[in-house]
């Protein structure tokens, strides 16, 4: 099984990165639209942000939590995701994100042009290679 | 720190804690232990702290947590080395304490308009004679002003004035008090309302209908306890004048000490007289007009009004006469503005000095800091990230260093003697004065610590824990001390001229005796005196009266005193003399005394005799003249026996010269004021209201003369009462207290010099320990690295003082009009200052010089 794509801090300098021996995370923007898919389907807090991501990758995406709560203030400050504090199923006082009208648009947008490149990533790398003499 | 934060922070960590432990509670579903599951999720969240920290990135706003995070790294830095930080905040302090106090009175006298409305249209006319060596004149004639107040349209309004001081009697005992004696039109000229009551109108000006008086604020609330006071009456002057207004609280004009104000009577005489210049004259300039027009106007005026005097024209016309016009406040401090601006020019000078000073310190702790900023740099901090620190570093010092310095400079004012200032305005700290002083301390701080930033932001020397010397910042220290050196050189070489200037002046014999004379002044009102006789006859009873008293071993009178402000010059003509191609009329000092005056101040005659009773009565009109107007009028010969006349007098009226004496210094022993010489003639030629007099006894003398002259002389006051020493050192203390600062001044400079030299080699022989250490193992010998590092110093305060020589050439416009007897580039004495600035840099590396030659060289290898 290949390790799992660890998503760091966004605002990380690439050099800084490769500094320290960590190749380049996903493109940028990637952890956003990840976080804005996972609140689109219904209010939900940061730890179940992260324990869903975990899920439905299959154990591939992990976030941990040094770039979750980064990512959801920035996006709670673009006023993309709303947030509030109310009570879990357990009965415990967390915080719940829900998006914005905003965060829709910008979700639709980015989720769009993910496809469009992932699809185009994959016919470039599905040519068939020649093999070396 | 920042209140309106604290919710999202509380927010964020709540947040974070909960997701902490919902993870743990997952993990020991899973059947980990539970510290065994919270070192996992530590481990995977990686430092909630840090997450704290990036989320605030996140965040606008972020620069307000970045400077308070920087306020708490300064203020900590300020608790690790408060020996630095107290000398940085005093450096700061000092300076600042000395620009706000000078820069207060700069503001106050020269920067502020005066205070009255429009007062930058108010001007003032002075009639000079330049060739007859009257160029400082302070008045004008009556006649120039009734004639002017038809005739020049360039101006609105117009006034003549006369500063008096009259004894004023309003119950409890009779004092003088100073006021001013004004016409009509002079509060219009001012601009300012009554408080209460009215101004004087034209019928006020009449003699005999001049009985009326306005008060000031501060008068009416002395004398009448601030009671309904209009109507009342107040004898002022011997005459009992009506209350007729009150000015408004803060109107003060020329001096808080003119408290009154009464109508300015002339006869129709002395409103047409010419030349005889009485009157001080204000004038407003009419909206849009110029001075170049008033000039204009009045110059043509003057020239007309010279074929009126046809006996007198030639003269006047050879004396060079002129009216001299100039903006009010500029003419009321054009004898303070040279020292104000030498005293500013120093005080920037120690604000300079300190700069550099505190410059060469922050590059000290620079230096010391540099593995600190070398962390700083490797952990991710930019080049702004420093710069911001170094600015948060400067400011706290500099607000610190200014809010002491601004609070000590005004207490250092409350010390000032205002005496010596013009007392037309406050002097007091303005808005304008609080901006400059912490401007300056800004500046300074800020310059300071930037200045420190040099090492940091070049590329070497940066590593953690790297030993090296950078060469920039090691090369601006250099030239930091080198301009404290000078700076200090200028400042101290400024203070030794000065200071010589004073001993010279006090080397000065003024040509009278000083010591054991004692003077003293009154003034006889025309109420009690309306005769010429009453008045001769009260002046011989005082003097003789005064002369009775068995410790008095002789007294006199006088119509004035030496080293007073301003004398009475009178143009004057001898029988024969025939002025040379060039030269013009001459206009000595007038002296009018009793006999037994020139002999309480020791005059002798070197020719003739002085005078004697007889001289008081008859009509011989005798006359005894000082040598310099004797060598003019009769150069070779002996002026005993000639003739002296006024132009434009009787033909048949001759003065006779019975006497010569030396040449005295009257108005100070700079020997300012006129080059003409002086004339004595009897007091009783034409005695004065104003009557001075002059004893010679001990100290002791002084309340039997009081008690005496009380008994002599009811109903007048007795003023100025002064030792003859006290009178000479008063016309000395505006250079005393120029000089004081100065030094002061030095003082600072010279410290502040040495402290940066110090502190410079000091922290050089630290950075070279280990290369000393090498040098003395391998058998240098401790004497040439004492020398060596002396000679470092010595080079440094050369070069500096080199380069004062070359400023404190180009400054001496500054400081020439204040010396006396010396050069503003005197060799013995600047050599002097060198060699004592060269000495106190000496003594300030000695301490540095002495650790390194005693450097142990095993410990400083060790130390690696």
């Amino acid at each position: 099984m290949p390790p799992p794509l660890v998503l760091l801090p966004l605002q990380c300098y690439p050099q800084q990165l490769e500094a320290q021996g960590i190749p380049s995370p996903l493109p940028q923007g990637t952890l956003d639209l990840l976080i804005l898919k996972t609140v689109a389907l219904g209010p939900v807090h940061g730890y179940a942000i992260a324990q869903r991501l975990q899920q439905i990758s299959g154990d591939v995406v992990q976030v941990p939590g040094g770039s979750l709560y980064p990512a959801l203030q920035r996006l709670e400050q673009r006023k993309w995701i709303v947030a509030e504090w109310g009570l879990t199923d357990t009965g415990r006082e967390a915080k719940f994100y829900r998006l914005s009208s905003l965060g829709r648009k910008k979700l639709s947008n980015g989720s769009e042009s993910w496809h469009r490149l992932a699809q185009a990533i994959g016919l470039i790398l599905g040519l068939p290679e020649t093999k070396a003499n | 720190m920042w209140p309106f934060r604290r919710s999202t922070q509380n927010g964020l960590e709540n947040e974070i804690a909960f997701h902490i432990e919902e993870r743990v509670r997952d993990l020991i579903q899973t059947g980990l232990s539970e510290p065994e599951a919270r070192r996992r999720v530590r481990h995977e969240f990686g430092g909630a702290q840090q997450v704290g920290e990036q989320c605030r990135d996140a965040r606008p706003g972020r620069w307000l947590d970045l400077l308070a995070a920087d306020l708490r790294d300064s203020l900590r830095a300020i608790r690790k080395r408060p020996a630095l930080t107290l000398t940085i905040v005093a450096t700061i302090g000092i300076c600042t304490a000395l620009n706000t106090s000078v820069f207060t009175v700069v503001d106050s006298l020269l920067l502020r308009p005066l205070p009255f409305d429009q007062a930058g249209r108010l001007i003032v006319l002075a009639n000079q004679y330049p060739k007859a060596g009257i160029t400082d004149q302070e008045e004008s004639a009556a006649g120039d002003y009734f004639e002017r107040s038809q005739a020049v349209d360039t101006l609105s309004s117009q006034a003549i004035y006369q500063m008096v001081s009259y004894p004023v009697d309003h119950g409890g005992g009779v004092t003088q008090v100073r006021g001013v004696s004004v016409t009509p039109s002079f509060f219009d000229v001012l601009r300012v309302r009554p408080a209460q009551g009215r101004f004087f109108d034209l019928a006020e000006s009449e003699p005999g209908k001049d009985l009326a008086v306005v008060l000031t604020d501060g008068f009416w609330r002395e004398r009448f306890g601030g009671q309904p006071a209009l109507g009342s009456q107040i004898r002022i002057d011997g005459r009992v004048r009506t209350v007729v207004g009150i000015l408004p609280p803060g109107f003060r004009f020329m001096t808080s000490g003119a408290r009154y104000f009464v109508p300015l009577a002339l006869s129709p005489e002395e409103k047409r007289a010419r030349h005889s210049n009485n009157y001080r004259y204000l004038a407003r300039l009419r909206d849009g007009a110029t001075i170049e027009q008033v000039r204009a106007q009045v110059d043509a005026l003057n020239l007309r009004a010279l074929d009126l005097l046809p006996q007198v024209k030639h003269l006047i016309l050879e004396s060079g006469f002129y009216t001299h016009i100039e903006p009010l406040q500029s003419w009321i401090m054009r004898h303070v503005r040279p020292s104000l601006r030498l005293l500013w020019a120093g005080a920037l000078l120690v604000l300079l000095a300190g700069a550099a000073n505190l410059a060469g310190l922050s590059l000290a702790r620079a230096h010391a800091r540099t593995p600190e900023t070398a962390t700083r740099l490797a952990l991710g901090a930019t080049g702004a990230d420093l710069v911001r620190r170094a600015v948060v570093d400067g400011l706290v010092q500099a607000l610190a260093g200014g809010a002491v310095g601004v609070a000590a400079g005004t207490l250092l004012l409350r010390a000032l003697d205002r005496s010596l200032l013009p007392g037309a305005v406050e002097i007091e700290v303005s808005p304008l004065v609080a901006v400059y002083a912490m401007g300056g301390a800004i500046l300074a701080g800020l310059l300071a610590s930037l200045v420190s930033l040099a090492p940091a932001l070049s590329k070497t020397g940066l590593r953690p824990g790297a030993r090296g010397v950078t060469g920039r910042g090691l090369l601006l220290r250099r030239v930091f001390v080198i301009a404290q050196v000078a700076f200090a050189f200028v400042l101290a070489g400024g203070a030794a001229l000065l200071t010589v200037s004073l001993r010279e002046l006090l080397r000065v014999d003024p040509g009278f005796q000083v010591d054991r004379v004692w003077t003293a002044t009154t003034h006889l009102p025309r109420a009690s005196h309306p005769r010429n006789e009453d008045l001769l006859q009260s002046a011989d009873r005082i003097v003789r009266g005064l002369a009775g008293i068995p410790t008095v071993s002789s007294a006199g009178g006088a119509s004035n005193l030496p080293f007073a402000t301003s004398f009475n010059d009178i143009v004057v003509m001898a029988d024969g003399y025939v002025p040379k191609v060039g030269e013009s009329v001459v206009s000595p000092i007038q002296f009018l005394v009793t006999p037994g005056f020139m002999e309480t101040l020791a005059l002798q005659p070197i020719h003739g005799r002085l005078f004697e009773d007889r001289d008081t009565s008859g009509s011989a009109r005798p006359v005894v003249v000082d040598e310099r107007l004797a060598r003019r009028f009769w150069p070779a010969q002996n002026p005993v026996g000639k003739k002296m006349y006024f132009p434009g007098a009787p033909p048949d009226f001759r003065m006779t010269v019975v006497g010569v004496v030396r040449s005295i210094r009257l108005k100070d022993l700079a020997g300012s004021g006129n080059p003409n010489g002086v004339y004595f003639r009897p007091w009783s030629a034409a005695p004065t209201r104003r009557f001075s007099f002059v004893w010679r006894g001990p100290d002791a003398t002084v309340p039997a003369v009081r008690r005496e002259f009380a008994r002599l002389s009811p109903g007048t006051a007795l003023f100025e009462l002064a030792s003859m020493a006290e009178r000479r050192d008063g016309s000395l203390s505006a250079r005393r207290t120029a000089h004081g600062l100065v030094l002061l001044f030095a003082g600072v400079a010279a410290l502040l010099t040495a402290l940066g030299l110090h502190g410079l080699l000091a922290f050089l022989v630290s950075q070279r320990r280990r290369e000393i250490g090498i040098r003395l193992a391998i058998g240098c010998a401790p004497g040439r690295i004492f020398t060596g590092v002396l000679a470092d110093g010595a080079a440094l305060s050369g070069i500096g003082l080199l380069v004062g020589t070359v400023l404190a050439a180009s400054l001496t416009p500054w400081i020439a009009s204040q010396l006396y007897g010396v050069a503003p580039l005197d060799a013995p004495v600047l050599l002097a200052v060198a060699i004592l600035i060269g000495a106190i840099s000496i003594a300030a590396t000695i301490l540095p010089a002495l650790r390194a030659s005693r450097v142990d060289p095993i410990h400083a290898l060790r130390e690696n």
